[in-house]
């Protein structure tokens, strides 16, 4: 019993090894009670299948939905990807007590996944916790001027969007403020949630510490106003961008009460925006955008070959300077340039993002005499100007001394370097064999692995459901032992042989024991099993030659095989009749 | 049973044959080579590619390139044939010449430890030798799963099944491994002068760089017409498929 159990584990686990799958469906709620007045988050998640069509979620009785969203996320590991996508719904109760959120089904790669179900206790009320305090963590803190305390009631706070500009190229600098103005004390402002911004490159302003803000005359009303966001855009698609609502929430200080009372707090969401993005020109596809001006340091007036001299120079100006390429110094005959070393800063204290790209571009130098470098070269577009702008360095030039040892041969072709001793190693011959050839992609190969797990199962199967089948029923043995004789007496010629298997049909059929068989004891004992008295007379005739010849084997001939086949044919007609 | 063999027979000689025109053609390619007819035997070479996949091939097409000063095809042969054959120190040392004549002066990639252990392994048991033993494997599983049927439980032949099966499960981890490398074809070499790496995957996206041809860099995702590339540690974006050649 054991070994059979071992034996199914085995085949399952070689089942399961054999056929991998990816594809998983869960479902997960935020909360296992809830109250009446709260929402509950119901998550279902499905990995391994690329974008897959939204799961059917009618099934659920006990719940209206009220909002749905679904994200995916895509991982990708040693080159290969996976994806996972979580469908997100916020439920609302319909009614209190135990609710349960059914068995849901996905049908993927071929299969039904089934999550679980999930049950759920709603009371009565809310048991949400209660609003979050402030955490000296909280991104924005604001002190505000003590005179104007008298003005913090009713709640006045409001949010604005500048951007500048709202049509744009790509790579162009879009600058979007995001300004708080109120007329109520306000201790803090935390962005709820980051927006998610597609189609630019983001560079966000440091979140201010603190601000004084200023003063705003709004609709004859007095604000306060502040500089809550800032970020500076860089579009690389074209079309209309949508820019997404930027959600805060605000902290109000509560007038006149102790240090210790709880603040008040208010959510203020800002109004979706677009920009515009027309395409660049075809001349300045490529090109940076923006303002730039370029820089070089002093080079050096005399070196050495061999030296190592460096090229300084510096990009300023408000495109993206993430992004900004260094101009190429191409090497010549009589010089190498090597990648430059590059640093990027940017400098956030004005109106726009400006930055800063220093490189400092290696130099050696081959051979000796007055060495031009060409110059350095970088253009833009201007998007103000709507034109390509350049820049361009004066060529410069550089006293070179030769020192022992130099090369002098200017660069070579392939074949010249074969004479400098630096070939390339020499071709391959010998037998070629095709690698692309694997055994393991044959169509045959997997059958074979396959195979003697067949052989193994169909064997478990055999003598773990079959033969314990066959023992506990009465008619499946019969039927065995009946078949077992007749192929017995068929792979026996000599008549003699054929005593043992007639005695243990009889045995195994009838119950009488071989020490107990004789003629009287077997026609009655065939007689109480209904067995008919011509019958048990040709039965008993057979038997008796069977007998004779037991002890004399081979004496039988052509004789033999005629008995065997008339005892064949009694045994069919008796076998039916033995209860 | 006559008419069997006598097919076996004809199927036999008829691969030794086509197997000996190969090796015919190879030796010929080789010959222009040696010759200095480099043009002559980077086509014979490319002919037999079609038919056969072999590092030597790879390398010997590398090799007539830097004759004919084709450098950036030269690096693309010999990137193939170092992926076929990861621990030839000729085909590195050649790649590292023809990375130095495109002027990036950088080495060929250099692996770590396990990585060049894993090389050494495969060069020593190949894929098929592997696939021969898991075979093996599968079948003593499975005998001394049906022996435990028929003969119950004994010790010795539980402790068969369980190294069986451990042997199985790491063999079969071996052959994944193995076509894990097979599949692999995340490195790209830039053949367009000019190529743009993009910030997405779109004409209309901003420029990031202009590659130089020859570069070569790793797959990030493939979109459409579309790669996702990343060139040493800083450098990364999109790049479109027809300016460069998947190794």
């Amino acid at each position: 019993m054991q070994a059979r159990r071992v034996t199914v584990w085995l085949l399952i686990l070689a089942a399961i090894c054999l056929a991998a799958e990816a594809v998983e469906f869960s479902a997960r709620v935020h909360a296992q009670r809830i109250g009446l007045d709260d929402t509950l988050q119901f998550t279902l998640t499905l990995s391994g299948v690329d974008n897959p069509e939204p799961p059917d979620i009618g099934s659920i009785r006990d719940f209206t939905v009220q909002s749905r969203s679904r994200s995916t996320e895509f991982r990708m590991v040693n080159g290969r990807t996976s994806h996972l996508t979580r469908f997100e719904f916020r439920l609302a109760p319909r009614r209190t007590g135990t609710l349960t959120i059914p068995a849901l089904r996905y049908a993927a790669a071929g299969r039904t996944l089934v999550t679980s179900p999930i049950q759920v206790e709603v009371v009565s009320g809310s048991v949400a916790p209660p609003p979050r305090r402030r955490s000296l963590f909280d991104d924005d803190l604001f002190s505000f001027p003590r005179q104007r305390r008298e003005q913090q009631e009713p709640v006045d706070v409001r949010l604005a969007v500048d951007i500048s500009p709202r049509t744009a190229v790509p790579g162009q600098q879009v600058m979007v403020n995001v300004r708080l103005l109120t007329r109520n004390t306000v201790r803090a402002v935390n962005l709820l949630s980051e927006p998610a911004i597609s189609g630019f490159w983001q560079e966000w302003f440091p979140v201010p510490r603190s601000s004084a803000g200023r003063t705003r005359e709004v609709d004859g009303k007095t604000y306060t106003e502040y500089d809550i966001r800032r970020v500076a855009l860089f579009p690389n698609q074209t079309g209309r961008l949508n820019l997404p609502a930027f959600k805060f929430e605000i902290v109000l200080a509560q007038e006149g009460l102790g240090f210790f009372t709880e603040p008040r707090r208010i959510t203020r969401t800002t109004e979706p925006q677009f920009i515009e993005v027309s395409p660049l020109p075809e001349a300045a596809a490529g090109l940076p955008v923006g303002d730039f001006s370029l820089r070089l340091e002093p080079f050096p007036e005399q070196a050495k070959t061999h030296d190592m001299v460096t090229l300084k120079l510096r990009i300023t100006g408000n495109g993206n300077m993430k992004t900004l390429g260094i101009p190429e110094v191409a090497g010549g005959p009589f010089f190498q340039a090597f990648p430059p070393k590059v640093e990027r800063d940017f400098d956030y204290s004005g109106q726009w993002l400006r930055g800063t790209v220093s490189a400092e571009i290696p130099i050696t130098f081959r051979r000796g005499g007055t060495i031009s470098l060409p110059p350095v070269k970088l253009s833009w577009w201007d998007p103000g100007l709507k034109r390509i702008k350049s820049v361009e360095s004066a060529p410069l030039t550089i006293a070179v001394t030769e020192t022992a040892g130099a090369d002098v041969v200017a660069p070579e072709t392939g074949a010249d370097v074969v004479r400098r001793g630096r070939d390339i190693h020499h071709i391959h011959g010998g037998s070629l064999s095709d690698q692309s050839r694997h055994w393991h992609h044959s169509g045959a190969y997997p059958w074979l692995l396959l195979l003697p797990f067949m052989v193994s199962l169909a064997m478990g199967l055999y003598r773990g459901i079959w033969q314990p089948l066959v023992s506990r029923s009465r008619r499946l043995e019969a039927r065995r032992v009946f078949s077992r004789a007749l192929r017995d007496l068929r792979a026996v010629s000599d008549l003699g042989a054929a005593a043992g298997i007639v005695e243990r049909y009889l045995n195994e059929r009838t119950g009488l024991a071989p020490s107990r068989m004789n003629a009287a004891t077997i026609a009655r004992s065939l007689e109480d099993h209904g067995v008919g008295e011509r019958e048990i007379r040709e039965f008993l005739a057979i038997k008796e030659r069977i007998d004779s010849t037991r002890y004399a084997p081979g004496s039988g001939g052509a004789g033999d095989r005629e008995t065997l086949e008339r005892l064949r044919a009694l045994l069919r007609r008796i076998d039916g009749k033995i209860a | 049973m006559k008419k069997t063999v006598i097919l076996v027979l004809y199927l036999t000689g008829l691969a030794a044959f086509a197997g000996a025109q190969v090796q015919g053609r190879f030796e010929a390619a080789n010959r222009q080579y040696e010759a200095g007819e480099y043009a002559q035997a980077l086509e014979g070479y490319a002919q037999l590619a079609r038919e056969v996949e072999n590092w030597k091939l790879e390398f010997n097409m590398g090799n007539c390139c830097v004759k004919l000063e084709r450098f950036v095809d030269a690096k693309i042969h010999y990137l193939r044939a170092l992926r076929l054959a990861p621990t030839r120190e000729e085909v590195r040392s050649n790649l590292d010449f023809v990375n130095e004549r495109l002027g990036g002066g950088e080495e060929s990639r250099r692996v770590g430890f396990l990585r060049n252990l894993w090389d050494h392994f495969a060069a020593v048991v190949p894929l098929n030798v592997i696939s021969v033993l898991l075979l093996a494997v599968v079948i003593c599983l499975n005998t001394f799963l049906v022996m435990l049927l028929w003969k119950g439980r004994r010790k010795w032949l539980v402790y068969g099944l369980g190294f069986a099966l451990l042997a199985a499960l790491m063999l079969a981890g071996l052959q994944g491994l193995y076509q894990r490398q097979l599949d692999r074809r995340d490195t790209v070499v830039v053949t367009r002068a000019g190529a743009r790496l993009r910030s997405g995957p779109g004409r209309g996206h901003t420029v990031l760089f202009t590659l130089r041809p020859g570069l070569d860099a790793r797959i990030l995702e493939q979109r459409e017409h579309w790669l996702q590339v990343a060139a040493g540690q800083d450098v990364a974006g999109w790049i479109e498929k027809e300016a460069v050649e998947i190794i």
